[in-house]
């Protein structure tokens, strides 16, 4: 049995204008734990939506949901708001949220915060400070900076203080939604080596949301990329990184500037369709350089197109896809 | 001296010498301190060259900017453009200069009225400047929509800012520039707001603005890689100075400066095998600009620095290769 495992997963905002369907049937796994599973899209995907699932973070406008999410063998959609606080949250999974290290009190110390939830746990007073001391030194900070207040620490020092709140209760599972697209490029790069260094030592496992696909790459074993509402392509790292097989990953992996080379990066264009007005067929069709006749009007199912390697694309499935096309895509 | 397309002899259109622009905050924490934003910046930017600007937060990258368009004032040193003393102007005159020289800030999210239709938004420019009559300037809107291809462009006029992405709200802010015809742009961060994956569209935009209709951009970025692809030379700057500069492909295919180095090695790569190894990062953060470090303003933070070198006397920017000049004493 997987480590964590989403089936069917479906989501829907009550909005003005109807019921926005941001998650529409997707399911993922984290095989084992200490792996890292990428979610990948751009904004308005869905990707932060299907992770909310997860966490059961949900706002009031929440519509219809369904599917399936098991974790380490227990059911997480059979459990109760109260169930799921108590026994699940930060305990066994965690989030450091987009935007997370400004979200600490400007107040109050750095510090008490982060023990805050190990008082709540029932940790004894007396234990605390020395508990969040230990947390701090885990992602690299002093003692001095627990007794800080927010507006004296850097975003980096926030980032990792974020962390270290994270990992209080010692969780296996830890959500990571673009951890890092606050910060300057350096101090992203410190970011991530931190987190590689937890997911090495502790075997913690990350669900990383993020819009950029290199970045992915640092962390991920596995890669899902979403677009609408939908799984595009999901499979190893490796294989999606290096043979593409969704024109839409494919297109993700062509932005990407890189340094060595002088080819100019390419790029979508566009925007993920209205998700109230998605198109007939494939919904990347408006979008994509290699749709054909079947793409118009026919959506396609998620395909097997390699060793545990998933694509949602009429290149693969039907008949008729021109082979030039199809090589074109896996090259 | 300046020819008739306002080009100065010598092919330069923007000429900085020693330019500062320090700040002086008169309240809360940093009071009776001196931010240093811009220390002693000297650049040349040809007509029709993309110059890109490198560097972190608190860089000063974009002070560089918004002095070389005087939207900050300039403590000391000299802007000159197509031969103006750009440091001098006032009134009209200032005014006047606006025509020549615009800037593209960060956030399209921020930069665009929300009550205002696009086509009124880019029509305000021509009417502050009394250009053209009403059906010149409808016109004027339509073919700066065409020109950033947001079409077409006869329904895009009337439609509100919320019903865009962020690409198609920078590419309103690109268009609102051009209203004037200027010669000269700051772009500020342009896509860092913006969906990896849309990046590239908007900095071909520039390119091709630059190409075909010989515009000079200053492309200010802390995303070294797109330097690499969308601008003709670099400057890398660290807190409020010029550490490197010369040819785009040179600084980045082969950094001199240590920290060139370290922000080049901090890009991430789609590359599936950077997962087993830690990337090589520089350690620590950029220094409070209020209390940059003594010699070179790196040093804290620099793995090679020289001991009682580094920490008392500052580097000069020297070229050392043809056309590549860096700010380091371990290439003196």
């Amino acid at each position: 049995m997987a480590f964590l495992e989403a089936t069917d997963l479906l989501l829907e905002y009550q909005t003005p204008r109807g019921a926005l369907r941001a998650v529409d049937h997707v399911s993922f796994a984290i095989e084992e734990p200490g792996e890292t599973l990428g979610i990948i899209g751009e904004s308005g995907s869905g990707k932060t939506s299907m992770v909310s699932l997860v966490t059961r973070v949900l706002p009031r406008n929440t519509g219809r949901v369904g599917g399936r999410i098991v974790y380490g063998g227990r059911d997480l959609t059979a459990l109760s708001a109260e169930q799921y606080r108590r026994t699940v949250r930060w305990s066994e999974i965690a989030v450091v949220f987009q935007g997370a290290m400004n979200s600490f009190n400007p107040v109050l110390r750095v510090g008490p915060q982060v023990g805050e939830r190990l008082l709540l746990d029932g940790m004894p007073r007396a234990k605390v400070e020395a508990e969040v001391e230990r947390l701090f030194e885990l992602v690299g900070l002093t003692a001095e900076v627990a007794r800080a207040y927010p507006h004296e620490l850097s975003g980096g020092m926030k980032q990792r203080a974020a962390i270290a709140s994270a990992l209080s209760l010692n969780p296996s599972l830890v959500i990571l939604d673009e951890p890092t697209s606050a910060l300057d490029v350096s101090v992203q790069a410190q970011i991530m080596n931190l987190l590689k260094r937890l997911k090495w030592e502790r075997g913690l496992s990350y669900l990383f949301i993020t819009h950029d696909i290199a970045l992915a790459a640092d962390l991920a074993d596995s890669i899902a990329v979403v677009h609408a509402g939908e799984l595009r392509e999901f499979g190893p790292a490796d294989a999606v990184l290096t043979s593409p097989r969704d024109p839409y990953t494919e297109r993700l992996l062509a932005s990407i500037p890189r340094i060595h080379g002088a080819q100019r990066p390419g790029f979508l264009t566009g925007a993920p369709p209205d998700p109230m007005d998605r198109p007939a067929g494939c919904r990347f069709r408006p979008r994509c350089p290699r749709a054909f006749e079947p793409c118009a009007t026919r959506p396609p199912e998620l395909v097997e197109v390699g060793d545990r390697h998933l694509a949602r694309c009429w290149l693969y499935a039907d008949e008729s896809a021109p082979a030039d096309a199809r090589e074109g895509a896996s090259s | 001296m300046s020819d008739a397309q306002g080009r100065a002899a010598n092919g330069m259109l923007v000429e900085a010498r020693e330019l500062r622009v320090h700040f002086y905050p008169r309240s809360g924490l940093f009071r009776r301190s001196v931010v240093k934003a811009v220390d002693g910046i000297s650049l040349d930017i040809a007509s029709n060259e993309i110059v890109a600007v490198v560097g972190e937060s608190g860089s000063g990258k974009t002070t560089l900017g918004r002095a070389l368009v005087r939207l900050v004032p300039i403590t000391e040193g000299t802007v000159s453009f197509a031969g103006i003393n750009v440091a001098g102007l006032e009134g009209d005159d200032l005014k006047a200069y606006r025509r020549r020289a615009q800037v593209v800030f960060q956030d399209p999210y921020a930069s665009n009225s929300p009550f205002m239709t696009i086509g009124d938004q880019l029509l305000e420019p021509l009417a502050v400047h009394g250009i053209g009559d009403p059906s010149s300037r409808r016109e004027a809107v339509l073919r700066a929509l065409e020109l950033v291809r947001l079409t077409p462009a006869s329904d895009v006029v009337d439609t509100y800012p919320h019903t865009m992405s962020g690409g198609q709200r920078q590419r309103v802010c690109i268009a609102r520039a051009l209203m004037l015809e200027p010669e000269f742009i700051v772009a500020d961060e342009p896509v860092s707001m913006i969906d990896a994956s849309s990046r590239a569209e908007i900095l071909s935009l520039l390119r091709e603005l630059q190409e075909r209709r010989g515009m000079t951009i200053l492309y200010i970025t802390h995303d070294i890689a797109s330097a690499r692809h969308f601008s003709d030379r670099t400057l890398v700057m660290y807190l409020g100075t010029a550490v490197e500069a010369g040819p785009s492909p040179a600084v980045i295919s082969e950094p001199l400066h240590p920290y060139t180095q370290g922000l080049i090695a901090a890009v991430p790569e789609p590359d599936p095998a950077n997962r087993h190894s830690l990337r090589s990062v520089i350690p620590g953060e950029p220094p409070n600009a209020t209390a940059a470090p003594s010699g070179c303003p790196f040093h804290t933070r620099c793995p090679r620095a020289i001991p009682g070198t580094c920490e008392s006397v500052r580097p000069a920017l020297k070229e050392v290769r043809p056309g590549h000049a860096v700010a380091c004493h371990l290439y003196e």
